[in-house]
């Protein structure tokens, strides 16, 4: 089982959309545990509940248009039904964990890792705020990397 | 004073679209319309780009089927440059489609369909979405999940990527199939294939519950438009066009899709980006057809493999001809994945797929290209024109969702006037108004040349043009 899986999620030709990209060429550019797998998508699909079901702990990095550019937020993320009836073939992490723990009766830990983005407008570079946070942001994931194994998280429904 | 309802955005489908009803003075409806509101104008900005980079360019049109785009753009651009592709490169491009097919299909059904099917078109909208069917069934969500995987595994293993892969060229594919890539592929086809008929056997079970949605989803005579290959069986990525009307008559056969625009003309209509094309020998809008799973299976006379044929033999049995209604397009797709289940397995059996020979080079030697193949949706056509660089000068895409134009539009009346009657409209009458797009599974994001997924709008208006009522779900 992949115990630790870091899902980047953006769009490198979005300017600091393409956080995660950048961040996780980085991350996969130094040692890594042998059972740490990273991950870059476009967006967050159904099909991804397949991967997030057998690790113990999910990382979503991502840039967030809602905090100031350059600030890093943490936060532990819990399966959440998002209720939307245009739900089709994208998904918040929340989302994901949820039809996680639906269909497989599982669900891993997890944590979301944002940086506040400045600029989303066509590009492949990052904005001078988002690029010098990086050194943070990945002192941050790898934190979330070396936490203790989580128990696994079984759904008493299943 | 007659009125008018929208809904606005529609959801569960691939871009953006509104449908806006007219009621009469009685509260009948009057009218019905579905409109494209987005705009992609890939036509226009590819005009100057050099031949070669169409097949990736265009392949960003779409994420769902890049594929199909790719392929069409690359036989358009095999006939510039004149070329014969090496059997191998034909084969291996054919199994990247089918593997698009399965992935394409296993979305529309078991995503963006199988809430209201499984858990009904009046069920409560809050649960009637893949997390509500994933809480209801879990099975049927995890089937969805495994099928699309193994469509998509297939072309990440052929292609190198899932989406927007570069793998289709001018002249071939750019890298030959190795023998390890081929067991991986043929590793995941036996559990596709039980999936796959599972559902047909539970989807033929629910049949029955459907018998309204059977009778007015775009249940009306039209033509129907195909590729099949020279024993007029079922063909996803070579063949010639195929036109029937709605009692099976053959109208025209072995079209060289080359042809296209002796029988294809092209109509605007100002309420939509969309494209109308119709049937020119019955002109405009008499000239209506349709394309895409339902359609395919009207058109062929065989699928040309062992259980997708048996389950066309009981998917006939439904009718006296073709099957005019497009709900039907949902049993379709399950028969077309078993198809291309089985297209790969039997591909993959021929030595010759490993040939390293993939790819036929040259220089553009004619000023004209078309590329046609059938997309998850339907027939695809890229047509471009070049100058004397190989620089692009004019590009014709028709899309899938655009033949299915005046079809939808129809499709939509048809639905409100069973369902609607006067400016109280139920939930279920709302969702089925969006169900019957969704059964053509349309790609806006193709055919129009917009970011965003498919979110509805219904507008309900007076006989005066006022808005009476304006229903959005985002």
């Amino acid at each position: 089982m992949t115990r630790v899986l870091v899902i980047g999620c953006g769009n490198r030709a979005r300017g600091d959309d393409g956080l995660a990209w950048h961040a996780l060429s980085q991350l996969g550019a130094g040692p890594l545990r042998e059972n740490v797998r990273l991950l870059l998508q476009q967006q967050l699909t159904p099909e991804l509940a397949d991967r997030v079901r057998r690790a113990a702990r999910v990382i979503f990095v991502d840039a967030s248009a809602q905090d100031p550019p350059g600030r890093i937020r943490c936060r532990r993320l819990c399966p959440a039904d998002c209720g939307a009836a245009t739900l089709t073939h994208d998904l918040t992490p929340s989302a994901l964990l949820s039809l996680t723990r639906t269909v497989y009766g599982r669900c891993p830990e997890a944590f979301a890792v944002s940086v506040g983005g400045a600029d989303f407008g066509f590009s492949e570079a990052l904005s001078p705020q988002v690029r010098n946070s990086l050194p943070d942001l990945l002192r941050c994931i790898r934190r979330r990397l070396d936490l203790p194994a989580p128990p696994a998280c079984k759904n008493p429904q299943k | 004073m007659g009125r008018r309802i929208a809904i606005e955005p529609v959801t569960r489908i691939e871009g953006h679209g509104t449908i806006t009803i007219q009621l009469d003075d009685q509260g009948r409806v009057s009218d019905a319309r579905f409109h494209v509101t987005q705009f992609r104008g890939f036509e226009k900005f590819c005009e100057g780009r050099p031949y070669y980079e169409m097949p990736a360019l265009v392949e960003r049109i779409c994420g769902i089927c890049p594929v199909s785009h790719s392929l069409a753009s690359a036989k358009a651009c095999d006939a510039i440059l004149g070329v014969r592709v090496p059997q191998a490169a034909q084969k291996l491009r054919s199994m990247l489609n089918c593997g698009e097919f399965i992935a394409s299909h296993a979305l529309s059904f078991f995503y963006l369909s199988a809430p209201d099917l499984l858990l009904g078109m009046d069920s409560p909208p809050a649960q009637r979405n893949l997390l509500g069917l994933a809480a209801a069934n879990p099975a049927v969500v995890k089937s969805g999940i495994a099928l699309r995987k193994t469509g998509q595994g297939i072309i990440e293993a052929f292609a190198g990527k899932r989406i927007h892969p570069a793998w289709v060229v001018p002249g071939g594919v750019n890298a030959g199939l190795t023998a390890a890539k081929r067991d991986k592929i043929l590793s995941d086809l036996p559990a596709a294939k039980t999936i796959t008929l599972e559902a047909l056997a539970d989807f033929k079970t629910r049949l029955a519950g459907f018998q309204e949605e059977i009778a007015s989803f775009a249940n009306f005579p039209t033509l129907f438009v195909g590729l099949v290959n020279p024993e007029g069986d079922l063909a996803l990525s070579d063949g010639t066009l195929r036109i029937i009307d709605h009692q099976g008559n053959i109208l025209a056969d072995n079209v060289d899709p080359v042809n296209y625009p002796k029988f294809i003309g092209e109509a605007v209509e100002p309420f939509s980006y969309l494209k109308s094309p119709f049937y020119i020998p019955l002109g405009y809008p008499d000239g209506i057809y349709r394309v895409g799973p339902a359609a395919r299976l009207n058109v062929c006379n065989n699928c040309g493999t062992p259980l997708a044929d048996q389950e066309l033999d009981e998917f006939r049995s439904l009718g006296s001809g073709p099957l005019a209604s497009s709900f039907y397009n949902h049993y379709a797709r399950l028969i077309e994945i078993l198809y291309c289940i089985e297209t790969i397995e039997a591909l993959m059996a021929d030595p010759e797929i490993l040939d390293p020979h993939v790819r036929a080079q040259a220089e553009p030697n004619f000023g004209e290209g078309l590329g046609c193949v059938e997309a998850p949706r339907g027939t695809l056509l890229h047509h471009y024109r070049v100058d004397s660089n190989g620089l692009i000068t004019w590009v014709n895409l028709i899309v899938a969702t655009g033949h299915n134009n005046l079809a939808m539009n129809r499709g939509v009346r048809q639905v409100a006037e069973r369902f609607i009657q006067g400016d109280d409209i139920p939930e279920g009458a709302l969702n089925r108004l969006e169900a019957v797009i969704r059964a053509f599974d349309p790609c806006l994001s193709c055919s129009t040349h917009a970011l965003g997924r498919m979110p509805l709008r219904v507008r309900l208006l007076n006989a005066d043009g006022s808005l009476l009522r304006d229903l959005r779900r985002e």
